[in-house]
């Protein structure tokens, strides 16, 4: 399991009407340079090509609150690597593509633990946890 | 605010083909499919034969497992039993459908996923495609 950790702007932004979570798009950046907490947005990220590989874009499961605690929960992305190799990459970072301003602002990042590269053909499922959810806020 | 936990899973497939050459279906040697670096846990390994296996001589068996313990995943079986459209999961190939033995998942691993080959004659035809499932234990786990 990959342990998430959260960009500190993140928690700002959320309560300054930044994210829609229920609406707006969210991707997935990949870079085999470690994040830094004190990163706010997707420029602050040195991203590899993306050339060879699948859609980056996460589908939003669900966005609700029950008896006062919110859940988002994401359904889990496999990226393929089709007409050569993607990588070498480290790190899954979690964005919101939708806003403009800030632009791009980041979430959160999860550690592969060593760097990855995917052959043409191979695949990785980013396996979001669909009980807990990606996220829940009481 | 609280946040969970993600899990990765990884996919490679690799089709060999068997010709009779050393390291490559030669009685006495290993053919080598996927090259494992670090642990590994092998969520699924699936064989598809997609050509059928053929012999030089009778007879020839292939067992599925890794370097050390050759036949972890499958004993040995025959060549000529390994048929196009089957799934080796066992000594006996399956085509249409099975359900997955418990050999061929959740399986913990350090070394090598290979075949070795035993008896008189060598599997000098035929391919497999192997479909592997993985996700990394250590930190330097990888498959090739």
């Amino acid at each position: 399991m990959a342990a998430y950790t959260k960009f500190n702007q993140f928690v700002e932004d959320v309560h300054e009407k930044v994210h829609n979570l229920g609406a707006d798009q969210l991707v997935v950046a990949l870079t085999n340079t470690a994040p830094l907490a004190t990163n706010a947005v997707l420029a602050d990220i040195t991203q590899i090509s993306y050339v060879n590989l699948s859609t980056r874009n996460i589908t939003t499961s669900s966005s609700a609150q029950t008896s006062g605690t919110y859940k988002l929960t994401l359904a889990d992305l496999v990226l393929t690597a089709s007409g050569g190799s993607v990588g070498p990459f480290r790190y899954v970072v979690v964005y919101n593509d939708t806003p403009t301003a800030p632009l791009d602002p980041l979430i959160a990042w999860y550690d592969y633990g060593s760097a990855l590269t995917l052959n043409d053909t191979e695949t990785l499922t980013i396996d979001f946890d669909g009980t807990n959810g990606f996220l829940t806020d009481a | 605010m609280r946040y969970s936990e993600a899990a990765f899973l990884n996919h490679i497939r690799k089709s060999i083909t068997y010709t009779g050459a050393a390291n490559l279906g030669q009685t006495g040697t290993n053919t080598t499919i996927f090259t494992v670096v670090g642990e590994i846990l092998v969520v699924t390994l699936v064989p598809f034969c997609t050509v059928n296996l053929g012999e030089s001589a009778a007879s020839s068996t292939l067992t599925l497992g890794v370097t050390g313990s050759t036949a972890l995943f499958i004993a040995a079986t025959n060549a000529l039993d390994i048929d196009a459209n089957e799934f080796w999961v066992d000594t006996a190939p399956d085509p249409n459908g099975i359900a997955l033995p418990a050999a061929l998942k959740d399986i913990i691993i350090t070394d090598d996923i290979l075949n070795a080959h035993a008896g008189v004659g060598n599997t000098n035809a035929g391919t497999i495609r192997y479909e592997l499932f993985w996700t990394p234990l250590s930190v330097d786990a990888s498959v090739t």
